[in-house]
């Protein structure tokens, strides 16, 4: 079981793949984590159900289409998304993912999903990262590590 | 029946697929006028897209034609490539390649089985619903599709768009240690497959029989993954390069994906297929727990192609823990790989069926020309056979949810590409 899960979720193109720049980032800028306790993932909707089942908490990164220009990003409840939303052009998106999961009584918790805004989801590239994301990532995964190691076995 | 009823199902958009397509069916009293299966998703130029680049980028460019069987279309390719230039890996790669492939087979089945297909046979309407009635099923499948994506990940470094094969071999051998815990958890995971081989040939399948061609390689020694002849239940046996003089690809008005035919007729590619072909080089252990099922291979029933699959994942753990248990670490993890003008074809079993691709390329390794022959181009119009075929037999006077109901399971029944698909949504009916 791994203790937290930070899944970067779309693809390798375009727009889609930001989600997997953001944990590449992670993985290269933020302080270490211990790879007993994190688990760093770049994946695609349909690999989240078997990769979130064995972890106690997550952390999922992923573009959002839609105005939010203040900040760059959003952090959603990704427990509360409803899976009568299409998140993916495959069909199978973050949501589905988690509708199983939560079927199996086996969401993880805390499930937290950054979207981080996109204008254009067609372009080629994906745009840079949004100033503070990795810190702010970072910061709040330390503090699930924190929490979980508190809990009772 | 009333001859003058005519009916017309549209399926405009067949939801949750890999790629986009439709379903269209004329029922004019008690014939089907016309029956489409249509791909409209613009053609994505892969072919085109891959002239003119060096050969060396070419495993990379293909393994982006699939999120779920990236694999295959870098085994195809490496294959035809290196056989341009006369480049015999070795058997470390040979090894290798198989074991990321056999993680492949076992992601794609299980995501299949459990995610698209069994919620059919045992009547919900998808896996969300299933899981709450069968939470240890689809657990096992989970687990079973996570241990998939980490043979992947083993040696391609990433379970989607994988990026470590590379010509003449691998750019990373994995290190001992996350061996021994890779095999470990390929032991550990042998019962649940075995359990899953007995549940999926419990599910209630119809009774049906049909015939059909069964086409998939067949190699030497071995159940075939990665290289053999291709042959078939109607006599064919031939090598990989022969492929254009037996099979031919057209366009039909309703598809961007072409129809690929064997001597003008449709065939049936995948699993179902290969263990049709196959099933005298499944291993003892694999053979003993099919005739525990009780069902019997060669099988004229398409739906026993879900049988067929989970067959396939246990015979896939057990071959990835022959091929761990002797791995040793190389020296180096590839071979040189010296460009070379010339034409060859490569011939893999995806786990959807035989994937063909065929490469030119001149003396700096430049490609020159590329054919990519996917299998659900090779299965669409079996599929459209066993649709008219299994409407007609239902009856054409059922309800049209019935007949929509039954025309979604058959085509995700073949697992096509298009159709990693739980349900097809938004049914139009137009009466006359």
């Amino acid at each position: 079981m791994t203790r937290l899960c930070i899944a970067g979720v779309g693809s390798a193109f375009g727009a889609d793949r930001i989600g997997w720049d953001a944990v590449e980032a992670v993985a290269a800028n933020a302080p270490p984590f211990s790879a007993e306790e994190v688990l760093l993932r770049c994946c695609a909707p349909f690999e989240l159900p078997p990769l979130l089942a064995t972890a106690e908490a997550a952390i999922l990164v992923d573009a959002l289409v839609g105005d939010n220009k203040a900040r760059g990003w959003l952090l959603l409840d990704a427990a509360a998304l409803a899976p009568r939303h299409e998140l993916s052009s495959h069909g199978f998106g973050i949501a589905q993912a988690l509708a199983v999961l939560r079927a199996l009584g086996r969401l993880p918790s805390p499930l937290l999903l950054y979207g981080i805004r996109i204008d254009d989801p067609a372009a080629s590239a994906a745009p840079p990262l949004p100033d503070g994301l990795i810190a702010e990532i970072a910061h709040r995964a330390a503090r699930i590590l924190c929490r979980c190691r508190q809990a009772p076995a | 029946m009333d001859e003058q009823r005519r009916v017309a199902i549209r399926v405009p958009v067949l939801a949750r697929v890999e790629g986009e397509g439709a379903l269209e069916i004329d029922v004019r009293g008690d014939r089907i006028e016309a029956l489409r299966l249509r791909i409209y998703e613009p053609p994505r130029f892969f072919e085109k897209f891959l002239e003119g680049r060096e050969a060396h980028e070419v495993p990379d460019m293909v393994a982006r034609i699939c999120g779920i069987c990236p694999v295959a279309y870098q085994m195809s390719a490496v294959q035809a490539l290196e056989r341009i230039a006369g480049l015999d890996p070795g058997p470390w790669v040979a090894a290798m390649r198989r074991l990321i492939y056999c993680g492949e087979w076992i992601e794609s089945h299980c995501l299949h089985i459990h995610m698209l297909s069994a919620p059919d046979f045992l009547g919900y309407p998808g896996v969300v619903e299933m899981a709450r009635d069968h939470p240890r099923e689809v657990s096992r499948g989970l687990a079973l599709q996570g241990i998939g994506n980490a043979l992947i990940r083993l040696l391609g470094a990433r379970s989607v768009h994988p990026v470590g094969v590379r010509l003449g071999g691998f750019h990373h051998a994995p290190a001992q240690a996350e061996v021994a815990a890779m095999q470990a958890r390929v032991e550990a995971a042998l019962p649940q497959a075995q359990a899953l081989l007995a549940w999926c040939a419990s599910l209630p399948f119809p009774v049906v029989q049909q015939r059909f061609t069964s086409v998939a390689l067949r190699a030497a020694a071995g159940y075939p993954i990665d290289g053999g002849h291709i042959v078939s239940d109607a006599g064919l046996d031939i090598a990989a390069d022969e492929f254009e003089q037996h099979f031919a690809e057209h366009q039909v008005p309703h598809s961007t994906a072409l129809h690929c035919l064997l001597h003008g007729h449709p065939y049936l590619a995948g699993p179902l297929a290969r263990l049709n072909l196959n099933i005298d080089r499944m291993p003892a252990v694999v053979q003993g727990a099919l005739d525990a099922t009780g069902l019997r291979f060669p099988s004229a029933n398409p739906y026993h192609g879900l049988v067929a699959r989970a067959a396939e994942v246990l015979y896939a753990l057990h071959e990835a823990q022959r091929l761990l248990r002797d791995y040793a670490r190389p020296a180096s993890p590839y071979a040189d790989y010296v460009p070379r003008a010339g034409s060859a074809s490569g011939c893999t079993e995806a786990p959807r069926g035989l994937l063909w691709h065929r490469y030119s390329t001149d003396s700096d390794g430049i490609v020159k020309a590329a054919r990519i022959v996917p299998p659900t181009s090779q299965n669409q119009a079996r599929i459209e056979e066993d649709l008219r075929r299994s409407l007609q037999e239902y009856g054409l006077e059922r309800a049209d949810d019935e007949l929509r109901a039954l025309g979604e399971r058959v085509i995700r029944n073949y697992d096509p590409c298009i159709s990693c698909a739980t349900h097809f949504l938004d049914l139009r009916v137009r009466r006359q």
